[in-house]
């Protein structure tokens, strides 16, 4: 199933529309928001998904961490420390 | 024969208790507005202009002929290919954004000019509505010539035609202030708030930006056209008060709402103009200063005359002064195919007075706009794609604009729950005008809930083609083409923060 979202990366101007599967990992969320603001703002080696204040771990599901459509999702790119994308 | 003194009172002031029929049921509250006064309430109704019809008509008559001489003059093809592209954008903005909304205000000036609830304001109202009918014919006529030279001139009458996202938020604006609102709501909100308050931004600041870039057709419109504004916008101070005296909190209320709506547009016209599309050599003021001038000071000065408190959001309006159409213009600068005037890549100079107006704040905008450029620098002239945005963005449930409040760390989109619907609103006070509200709000659809039931394209470029009415011979492009001299030197090493700039396009 389609989950839209509202994303927001840390450091843009502007929300982004985030169509995902309610399948697809917070990981590929990180990926997919990041290159969406990728014409403002550079990919980071590193960035943290959060709804509200808490974070959501990278490998969990969209439905696993129990998004639903039309929620907010920020982004935190992380410029300090190295590993995966997002 | 009768001296002016002597008549004019009687021309103005034809109240008279009815006989027949009841006060109530010749003035509906349903469309004479809140709260529903006795006519005694309202018979010391007055403004300062007094005009009788016969003057009326007259004056403006000498308008129009001097304004036919002007266009005559200096409003030919030929002197508009002489100015700058960045400000032609600008005039392209505003001309389509205002003209037509001018043109619902005469619809609005109407409804007062039969349910204002005294004869002097229904007089002023159809004053009100003949100037606002002349405000749509005047860029019209002049932009029309234009269109065979610049087909985007089309839009100055096509925008709000079509269900490109700047008029469905502008239509969401104008339905509500200009065509449902009532006399009372539509005295306090257009006349007081909008056109004491915001338009002098518009139609004082931006006709001394045409004069400075040598515009004299716009400077010398938007002169003509401020005249009648400030005429007609008295309308708004007694009515205020006489709602003051009975229904404070309304006022209060009202203005607020409509300080906020407001600022928002001005935001995009008045912001966009002032710091990005007038070429840096013709700017003296930024659009903070012009704000601070008009409104933080003048409209503020006139709300304590009144009685009447700030907005509630007073702290976050000053905020957003620094950050708001900043925000938008880099937004839109990247999804500039989906607007219709071309949009200007500030360069280092352009920067540097950016940061110098702006020292609180832009010093977080300058990474995108040097991610920005060097992407243009990588990609060459005349590739606009590697400088766009793919992916649709996100719009504001009541004000209907994209989702760019706030901070570049710290976006103040906010979700809300009604009525088993989640909305998303750009700020605080969005969603506080919703919740107000939410039966005259909670069923209008923003792009994205157009998306979502299918009504719209999800695929963006679909979007742009299918709904926003756009076609790659109209849609914004850069206005250089991304041909800009600054860019042929070397690259700018990013900062820490902007990482890599990624490959290099195909």
């Amino acid at each position: 199933m389609l989950v839209p979202l509202h994303g927001f990366v840390s450091g843009d101007t502007v929300g982004l529309l985030m169509l995902l599967h309610d399948t697809d990992t917070i990981e590929h969320l990180a990926q997919t928001l990041m290159a969406a603001a990728s014409v403002r703002i550079a990919p980071a080696p590193r960035a943290r998904v959060y709804r509200g204040s808490t974070e959501l771990p990278r490998e969990q599901t969209v439905a696993g961490v129990g998004l639903t459509a039309l929620e907010r999702v920020d982004l935190v790119p992380e410029w300090s420390a190295a590993g995966g994308a997002g | 024969m009768l001296e002016r003194e002597d008549w004019l009172p009687l021309a103005r002031k034809l109240d008279w208790e009815f006989s027949y029929v009841s006060a109530r049921e010749v003035f509906p509250e349903a469309v004479s507005g809140t709260p529903w006064l006795e006519p005694a309430d309202w018979q010391d109704w007055d403004e300062p202009y007094r005009t009788s019809f016969g003057e009326y008509a007259a004056v403006q008559h000498q308008k129009e002929l001097r304004w036919g001489a002007i266009r005559e003059a200096v409003g030919r093809v030929g002197d508009f290919q002489r100015l700058d592209r960045g400000w032609l954008s600008a005039v392209k903005l505003h001309a389509s954004t205002f003209a037509l909304a001018e043109f619902a205000a005469v619809m609005g000036n109407l409804r007062a000019a039969r349910f204002g609830r005294d004869s002097a304001w229904r007089t002023s109202a159809t004053f009100g509505a003949l100037d606002e009918l002349r405000h749509t014919q005047i860029p019209l006529t002049l932009l029309h010539d234009l269109v065979r030279w610049d087909v985007q001139f089309d839009w100055a009458h096509k925008l709000f035609h079509t269900n490109n996202w700047v008029s469905i938020a502008g239509r969401h604006l104008v339905d509500e202030l200009l065509l449902s609102a009532d006399p009372i709501e539509f005295a306090v909100a257009t006349h007081f708030v909008f056109e004491t308050g915001f338009t002098n931004l518009q139609f004082v600041g931006l006709s001394t930006l045409a004069r400075d870039a040598g515009d004299r057709a716009i400077e010398l419109m938007l002169q003509s056209i401020q005249t009648d504004e400030a005429r007609h916008s008295q309308i708004g101070d007694p009515v205020l008060e006489t709602l003051l005296r009975h229904d404070p909190e309304r006022a209060q209320r009202l203005v607020d709402k409509w300080f906020w709506r407001s600022w928002l547009f001005f935001a995009v016209v008045t912001g966009f103009a002032m710091d990005y599309l007038t070429p840096l050599e013709h700017r003296r003021y930024s659009f903070k200063e012009f704000v601070e001038e008009w409104i933080v000071s003048q409209f503020a000065e006139q709300l304590a005359r009144h009685g009447l408190a700030l907005p509630w959001y007073w702290p976050q309006f000053l905020q957003c002064l620094d950050y708001y159409h900043h925000m938008l213009y880099a937004s839109a600068y990247t999804y500039r195919a989906s607007l219709w005037f071309d949009c200007v890549l500030p360069g280092p100079k352009e920067l540097e007075w950016l940061r110098s107006k702006y020292p609180e704040s832009f010093g977080e905008f300058e990474p995108i706009w040097r991610r920005v450029a060097e992407r243009q620098r990588q990609a060459g002239p005349g590739v606009e794609w590697y400088t766009h945005g793919t992916t649709p963005i996100t719009f504001c449930d009541l004000c209907q604009l994209v989702l760019c409040g706030g901070t570049p760390q710290q976006n103040s989109a906010r979700t809300l729950h009604h009525d088993g619907r989640r909305y998303v609103f750009c700020s605080e006070p969005c969603a506080w005008i919703f919740e107000t509200e939410p039966e005259r709000y909670a069923a209008h659809k923003s792009v994205v809930g157009r998306i979502l039931a299918g009504e719209a394209p999800a695929n963006l470029l679909e979007l742009l083609r299918s709904y926003f009415g756009l076609d790659q011979s109209m849609w914004g492009k850069d206005v250089a083409r991304g041909a800009y001299g600054w860019l042929d030197g070397p690259a700018v090493p990013p900062s820490p923060s902007e990482g890599s700039s990624g490959g290099a396009p195909c």
